[in-house]
């Protein structure tokens, strides 16, 4: 069979694009360990966190920083138009080890990202996001909300501070 | 509902006999404004839904210079020349201006004008339902704009993501009014892909098969099913969430489980067809004027329209990329990463195609042409840039980045680009005149040079997160040279309007076709081409194109259902020499649109079951009583004005050629239809499970009376046949008893439903007491709505019959009307078990 030689150039072009493709994805997942949010937070009624009734769930805490046996785990209340912690005082974690974030919201959608870092998610109301992060280097990120939220949306920011583990306050555990 | 009896009332009379005294065509000449009013014909409506399309682009435009203005530098809240709330708001109404109300009507434009021409057809099934399809579709753009004028037009985003959209979190009546217009927009959709899909499907010449079908009108057969479908499932979105905005109902507050990630589930499902939506109609015209320009027939031609089937089939499949930030478990991810790499595939081949239909070819660069391949290299960029996202790993750190404005820009806007090619391409056609081609072709440098100045550094800049206008200082020089592209792209599109605007002015005449090697029908007639688009019946029987003689085959179309049936050769059994006159003009059409757009304005400042006090109050319920009074009124008198149009069937029209126009309409509303209430039979099941399957009881507590109206609803249709039967035997009194019948058992299950809801009001059990109470009212309400448009219409149809009509052999109307009910029915007995019984 005779095959034209820009078909044989297309085939190739496009063998190297899928394999190109395939390539960056295995290395987003295993290189740089891109966090992944799945259904693992679970769910937790909107009225209870609103209320603050956090005894009634056991997939979410009082927000705030905790040192716990597992690792440093994070608990933040995206509303409107501030994050808890988040905004009145910075989240301070530390550098070097893995941060589980929890965040969850009591009235509508928000945004969580930290700007110059992979963490970037959407904080529905039911629903706890969580996901995993591990910042090498210390220094500030802001957090910014970027869904809609209502008219206060873009004062809605927050701050992470990431210290040296020396410096690292255990928190509540 | 306007448009549940729409294909029924059309119907009634598109089958009247001929010899009614009719003018030639009543139509008002073009300078007279009262045509543009009243015509029903496609080119005209085509011109109208192009225009308002253009205004609209401009609309959009406009919005997007002042977003780009407030992205000229970092900035706080308060500063720059939007606030907050209005930068909110400008960015909203320009993604659901540019996307429902630019690009897909722009669309539609050449659809209406081109597709007829391409396929043979003198006009579409049912002109007046297109003419109402282009008012329905210019009610709800006055809605939108209206809407910055209450209060606040919709600032959440062009997603309306849920539980922001309720009016705890969006109090103002204005966005209402947006959720309408789009409500609307669903209506004058549905009209117009029953209207498409029964054309397409049954009116094209003889000799014309599908395979032979012209590409553009490919595409657009292709977009008109999608969009059929798709707009079902947006319908119900916006249907409850208006009835949470208006009614109280509770799917979308916050204090449920699931009501948002509901929403951005039946958003999204329509939300990706949208997508192609928007793209097909521009890569089919891109697709004919590659032909054209390179004096090639497309390479792979069969593949080609295999790979758009492919497409339009693969793109229910994928909606939930959109929602890999929700809590959606990891496989289920997994397999819609799958299917969104798979729907790249056959993209891939149409591409591959195009290029190598130019490279086998030998290519002109006129303005059409240079737009077309401009279109291709951008959407190339899109397309690359979106399989990024389609990687779930890679989609966590794009989405909500400017990544994704980029991508999804250059994917809409290279649709754009090819149907900008497609003004250029038709315009001789449309207007008969010759556009400016020196003017074209610098509008096209201009145009390929801002596009790219705007949309890609945003790729450089995708760290900035969306929807705030806080961004990182090292950003600014990206975002600059973004918006000072964006000031170009404005001046290209201006350039262009003045370029067509001077050439309908001061054009030279274009002949009929200005195009060397160009292929379709719509060359082969005059520019602009006459009302009747031929000069002859056009036919493809002897493999390629022939106009016959008229007169034999226009007298057979007359005879309507009769002819249809066999096919081509009506045309040999005709003589009886009447001249058949076909309508082109309409007075109800716009009458509808317009008591649409009051009856939408009234019902906005409806918030969870009150009116706004005082005047503003008064206002806005008298506009509701006047707006519902008139478009009964309105659909009445058209359903009952003799409106003569032309019949299909008559060439090719595999596989339908037994089923007459206006049923085939039916059926494919019905499809529309099946979407809808499963969308909403969906949202109740979905809530149920987030809700706990076993905790959640039927809100009646005892089933008998259901089951009641189960029987009295089987009965009803049962009637209906006795109905059709007695027409059959032209017994007038038969057919209204029967009628009669069927309209008392449909009333005796309105009756048995009012009791039922007034005990269970009276209990305090109201639309908002739970979610469990919200969908029972909600989806049983959209049933009984459906009962009581069928009761209009039987009594229309008793009133009718009672002075003779259906037993003089016509009895179409009666069996068509029987589709609907019977399919009422139907979901009613998926209702009852639902909630009722489980």
């Amino acid at each position: 069979m005779h095959v034209h030689r820009f078909e044989r150039l297309w085939f190739g072009v496009s063998l190297v694009l899928i394999v190109a493709f395939i390539g960056t994805i295995i290395y987003g997942a295993v290189g740089p360990g891109i966090a992944m949010v799945d259904d693992s937070g679970g769910t937790v009624e909107p009225s209870v966190i609103a209320d603050g009734n956090y005894e009634q769930t056991n997939n979410f805490r009082e927000p705030g920083v905790y040192d716990t046996e597992d690792g440093v785990e994070v608990y933040v209340i995206a509303r409107q138009y501030f994050f808890q912690p988040g905004t009145t005082e910075p989240i301070r974690v530390p550098a070097g080890e893995p941060i589980s974030f929890h965040v969850t919201s009591p009235d509508v959608t928000h945004g969580f990202n930290l700007a110059g870092t992979n963490v970037n998610t959407m904080v529905i109301p039911g629903q706890v996001a969580e996901f995993s992060v591990t910042f090498e280097e210390t220094g500030e990120h802001g957090i910014v909300c970027h869904e809609y939220c209502g008219s206060g949306h873009h004062t809605m920011e927050g701050q992470v501070v990431v210290v040296e583990q020396s410096e690292f306050e255990g928190g509540e555990n | 509902m306007t448009d549940d009896n729409q294909p029924r009332t059309d119907g009634g009379t598109a089958t009247a006999l001929p010899g009614d005294s009719h003018d030639d065509d009543h139509l008002p000449p073009r300078w007279s404004l009262k045509r543009w009013l009243v015509t029903t014909n496609h080119k005209d409506v085509g011109l109208l839904y192009l225009a308002t399309a253009m205004f609209f682009l401009v609309f959009g435009g406009v919005l997007a210079l002042l977003i780009r203005a407030q992205m000229w530098s970092p900035r706080a809240p308060g500063t720059g020349v939007l606030s907050a709330m209005a930068y909110n708001q400008a960015v909203s109404l320009h993604g659901l201006i540019m996307v429902f109300w630019f690009i897909s009507p722009f669309a539609t434009g050449f659809a209406n004008y081109i597709v007829p021409l391409q396929i043979g057809a003198e006009d579409l099934a049912f002109p007046r339902l297109n003419a109402l399809s282009y008012w329905l579709y210019l009610a709800s753009g006055i809605l939108v704009f209206a809407s910055f004028f209450q209060g606040s037009s919709f600032a959440g985003g062009w997603t309306l993501y849920a539980p922001l959209n309720i009016p705890a979190f969006m109090p103002s009546i204005g966005a209402t009014t947006t959720v309408f217009a789009i409500v609307v927009f669903c209506a004058s959709i549905t009209v117009g892909g029953v209207n498409f899909l029964t054309t397409i499907h049954r009116m094209r010449a003889p000799g014309l098969t599908m395979r032979s079908l012209p590409l553009f009108t490919w595409s657009w057969l292709l977009t008109a099913w999608m969009m059929l479908l798709a707009f079902a499932a947006l319908l119900a979105a916006v249907m409850i969430l208006l009835s949470d905005r208006m009614l109280g109902t509770t799917y979308f507050a916050a204090t449920t489980a699931g009501g948002s990630v509901l929403w951005t589930h039946l958003f999204w499902f329509f939300g990706h067809p949208e997508v192609y939506i928007v793209f097909f109609p521009a890569l089919g015209a891109m697709a004919e004027i590659f032909q054209t320009f390179s004096g090639n027939r497309i390479v792979g031609r069969k593949w080609f329209i295999v790979s758009m089937v492919l497409v339009a089939l693969q793109s229910f499949i994928v909606w939930m990329h959109h929602m890999f930030l929700t809590s959606i478990n990891l496989e289920v991810k997994t397999l819609f990463m799958a299917t969104t790499i798979g729907i790249s595939l056959p993209f891939d081949l149409m591409v591959f195609a195009l290029i190598y239909t130019l490279i086998k070819g030998r290519i002109r660069w006129d303005t059409p042409m240079l737009y077309a391949f401009g279109a291709l290299v951008l959407f190339i960029v899109g397309g690359i840039t979106g399989v990024f996202l389609g990687a779930v790993v890679l989609d966590y750190e794009f989405r909500g980045t400017y990544w994704v404005v980029a991508h999804f820009h250059y994917v809409m806007v290279s649709g754009v680009t090819g149907l900008i090619a497609g003004l250029f391409y038709w315009f001789p056609k449309m207007t008969g005149k010759t556009y400016d081609e020196f003017l074209g072709k610098l509008s096209f440098a201009v145009y390929f040079t801002g596009f790219n100045l705007l949309y890609f550094p945003l790729f450089l800049a995708w760290g900035t997160p969306r929807r705030v206008f806080a961004y990182r200082p090292e950003y600014v020089g990206w975002h600059r040279l973004a918006s000072v592209g964006a000031v170009i792209l404005g001046i290209a599109f201006l350039l262009i309007i003045y370029n067509l605007a001077k050439s309908i002015v001061a054009g030279d005449d274009a002949a009929a076709n200005p195009w060397p090697y160009s292929t379709t029908a719509e060359w082969a007639v005059a520019s602009p081409p006459p009302i009747e688009n031929f000069p002859g019946k056009p036919s493809y029987v002897s493999g390629s194109l022939e106009f016959l003689d008229d007169d034999a085959t226009a007298a057979a179309a007359a005879d309507g259902g009769t002819a249809a049936t066999d096919g081509g050769h009506a045309a040999l059994e005709s003589g009886h020499g009447d001249d058949v006159h076909v309508d082109h003009a309409s007075y109800w059409p716009v009458t509808i649109g317009l008591f649409t757009l009051v009856t939408a304005l009234g019902l906005s400042g409806l918030q969870v079951g009150s009116y706004p006090s005082g005047l503003e109050g008064l206002f806005y319920q008298g506009a509701s009583v006047l707006g519902v009074v008139g478009l009964l009124g309105s659909i009445t008198a058209m359903g009952y004005e003799n409106f003569t149009a032309h019949e299909g069937g008559l060439g090719e029209a595999w596989p339908f050629e037994g089923v007459e126009n206006t049923k085939m309409g039916m059926w494919v509303f019905l499809a529309s239809d099946v979407v809808l209430f499963g969308a909403f039979i969906g949202a109740a099941i979905f809530l149920r499970v987030a809700y706990g399957w076993t905790q959640w009881h039927p809100i009646p507590h005892n089933p008998i009376p259901g089951l009641v109206n189960t029987y009295l609803l089987l009965t009803s249709s049962f009637t209906v046949i006795l109905a059709l039967v007695a027409a059959q035997k032209r017994s007038r009194k038969g057919v209204v008893a029967s009628l009669t019948l069927t309209f008392l058992l449909g009333l005796g299950f309105l009756a048995n439903k009012a009791i039922e809801w007034v005990v269970l009001f009276s209990e305090g059990t109201g639309l908002d007491s739970s979610v469990r109470a919200s969908t029972y009212y909600l989806t049983t309400g959209l049933h009984m709505g459906h009962v009581i448009a069928g009761l209009l219409v039987t009594a229309y149809l008793i009133w009718r019959a009672w002075n003779g009509a259906y037993t003089d052999g016509n009895d179409e109307t009666l069996e068509y009307f029987g589709l609907y009910w019977h399919f009422v029915d139907i979901v009613w007995l998926f209702l009852f078990p639902l909630f009722y019984i489980v």
